[in-house]
């Protein structure tokens, strides 16, 4: 049974002279004290309190002391906290930014796992928070295995040094506008989620190109125009891990046919996709060609695919239908986001949603952002998207 | 269609060369049956009775959100499930679990057995911890009789229902936010068995907690 007895005096027994007697008698407190719960009810109770309220309320009593940092599993360094370390005054009185206060919650909460610094009001204080977290882990934050971090304002030489240390915390890696630091990559063994500008950047930039980035769940890269399609073979083959991929076409870069249809083949070697995003932002010349046969191959090949989203702009109808019918089978989608367009504009005859039909029964969260929003549609949603939680249809005139 | 989606092709999962997934929840179709067997089993009532001898009825798969109850359940080893409905009540040796507090009990599970199951690809655990109330639950919880509201939520620890426990942790961490220790301290009715030393000592440790920018 969870709930102990605890042995309490109340005020009269106090008073009395013989506290031995008075330590052998449990008493229950009164059913409207919080007091009456266990240690691991109390501790589970206190565990959804706010970092902030913690502090305040250690002195709650020696119960609330003993228990209140326990739970404590994870930190955001935001702005709230680092008001807090602004405030400090030092001896002349001006404020200056104190990132002991950082070592003065570790040495509280026991259990830290993870520290997020990516929100930090100010990058310039990053090197300094980090450093901090840093020293700290010789007599505390013993339990730390992640760190979020942006890593920018940092010079390269303290870059390296401090990750030898922390590197292999470091399990996300935004290199986005920094390509050169990819040599970081490797010093982060638990790496899971990368984002890069292209895919060329987690290969190293010696001739002999070598993979960076091995194991990866989740993984993010924009499309160039002269993407080499024979590098995502490795990529690929060295990442089989993959549950998540955005593939980005920027506004200003127009991808070959086959460089596109090269990246969707290959995307069909993923078995454990579980997440895709596809978004083709391309400002001029829209899609000519189908690519609803590939998403077809990869429904078939990728069957534990839950989220797809895809945004592109077509020069037929037709070409956005055969997206719409390759939905059908990825049979396990729970969320699915369309941004189809056509160019130019066109509308469309009514059976052109019949695929929703044969839709994925089990979608919870839809989003349709379509060229053509046709009575047709709405019907085949509302007869056969039973589970849906979360609808969002607009067009280009809302 | 293909087989590897069906629920009883077992054969064909294996034949496919995919690895089977032994998480058969996974599968629409599987997902689908097992939603349907929820329904079913919650027509079956079962009674459950509380400390102070009230009984009170309460769908099957909304009273096996206790852990506890599905335990006993469990226990009994009834392949026939109906045969469940006319057994004499479980009994819950707990005195938190008061008539009132397992009528509110009841009152829970019934809303909340046919929630949509965690799904760990979309829901991450530090998320939900954050997550608000939702306005039922908010309802339901906001209980003015503090001694009541201590009984359903050490009652639910006692029967081991996750998230109702959940609701009432939240709820009350969501009264102390903002408040002051001893404002807290009242409200709670927590007694205090620091010295004024030692109560100063750990103010003077957090007073860093206080300043503004």
């Amino acid at each position: 049974m969870a709930q102990q007895m605890k042995r309490i005096a109340t005020e009269d027994m106090v008073q009395e002279d013989n506290e031995e007697v008075i330590k052998d008698i449990p008493q229950m407190y009164a059913k409207d004290s919080l007091d009456r719960f266990g240690d691991d009810l109390c501790e589970h109770i206190l565990s959804y309190l706010t970092l902030d309220d913690r502090f305040r309320c250690e002195c709650m009593s020696k119960q609330w002391q003993r228990l209140v940092y326990t739970t404590v599993c994870h930190i955001t360094i935001n702005e709230e906290l680092t008001a807090k370390m602004r405030g400090k005054k030092n001896l002349c009185g001006e404020n200056f930014f104190d990132v002991s206060l950082i070592a003065t919650i570790a040495k509280k909460c026991p259990h830290i796992e993870s520290i997020d610094c990516r929100r930090l009001p100010n990058n310039a204080y990053e090197p300094r928070v980090l450093e901090t977290i840093d020293d700290s882990r010789d007599n505390c934050l013993k339990s730390l295995r992640r760190i979020y971090a942006n890593f920018s304002h940092f010079d390269r030489q303290n870059f390296d040094h401090l990750f030898h240390g922390l590197g292999p915390m470091v399990t996300e890696l935004d290199l986005r506008g920094v390509g050169s630091w990819r040599s970081l990559i490797p010093l982060c063994p638990n790496l899971h989620r990368l984002t890069v500008d292209y895919l060329s950047h987690v290969f190293t930039e010696s001739a002999d190109k070598q993979l960076l980035a091995k194991n990866l769940q989740h993984f993010a890269f924009k499309m160039s125009a002269n993407s080499d399609v024979q590098i995502f073979d490795e990529f690929v083959a060295h990442n089989q891990s993959l549950e998540s991929l955005v593939v980005n076409n920027p506004p200003q870069v127009v991808a070959s046919q086959d460089i596109v249809t090269g990246f969707l083949t290959r995307l069909t070697r993923l078995p454990h996709l579980r997440e895709l995003v596809l978004i083709f932002k391309r400002k001029s010349g829209a899609i000519q060609y189908s690519i609803g046969e590939r998403l077809h191959e990869i429904g078939l090949m990728c069957p534990k695919l839950k989220r797809f989203q895809i945004q592109m702009r077509s020069q037929t109808p037709q070409l956005n239908v055969d997206v719409l019918n390759a939905i059908s089978v990825m049979k396990r989608l729970k969320r699915l986001k369309l941004n189809l367009e056509v160019d130019p504009p066109v509308v469309t005859n009514w059976r052109a949603f019949d695929s929703v039909n044969d839709w994925p029964k089990g979608l919870t969260h839809l989003s349709l952002h379509l060229w053509h929003n046709h009575y047709n549609l709405f019907r085949h949603l509302e007869t056969n998207l039973q589970k849906l939680q979360i609808l969002h249809i607009s067009d280009k005139n809302s | 269609m293909n087989g590897e989606y069906s629920l009883d092709t077992t054969e064909g999962m294996a034949a496919s060369g995919d690895p089977p997934t032994n998480n058969a929840v996974d599968d629409y179709d599987a997902e689908e049956a097992l939603e349907r067997q929820r329904e079913e089993e919650n027509k079956i009532k079962i009674k459950l009775k509380s400390f102070e001898g009230g009984v009170y009825e309460c769908g099957l798969t909304a009273a096996k959100m206790s852990v506890m109850v599905a335990n006993m359940l469990d226990a009994l080893q009834e392949t026939d499930l109906t045969k469940i409905a006319t057994r004499e009540p479980i009994p819950l040796q707990n005195d938190a679990v008061t008539n009132k507090a397992l009528e509110k009990i009841v009152e829970w599970v019934d809303h909340h057995w046919d929630d949509p199951p965690i799904d760990p690809d979309f829901d991450d655990e530090k998320e939900r911890r954050n997550e608000e109330l939702s306005h039922w639950d908010k309802q339901f919880i906001d209980i003015a009789d503090q001694g009541e509201l201590f009984d359903i939520i050490a009652a639910a620890n006692f029967m081991d229902i996750k998230g109702l426990v959940e609701v009432g942790a939240k709820h009350i961490c969501n009264k102390i936010k903002g408040k002051s220790c001893t404002e807290v301290r009242e409200m709670l009715k927590i007694h205090n068995d620091f010295t004024p030393e030692e109560e100063a000592a750990i103010h003077k440790e957090n007073e860093w907690i206080y300043a503004k920018d």
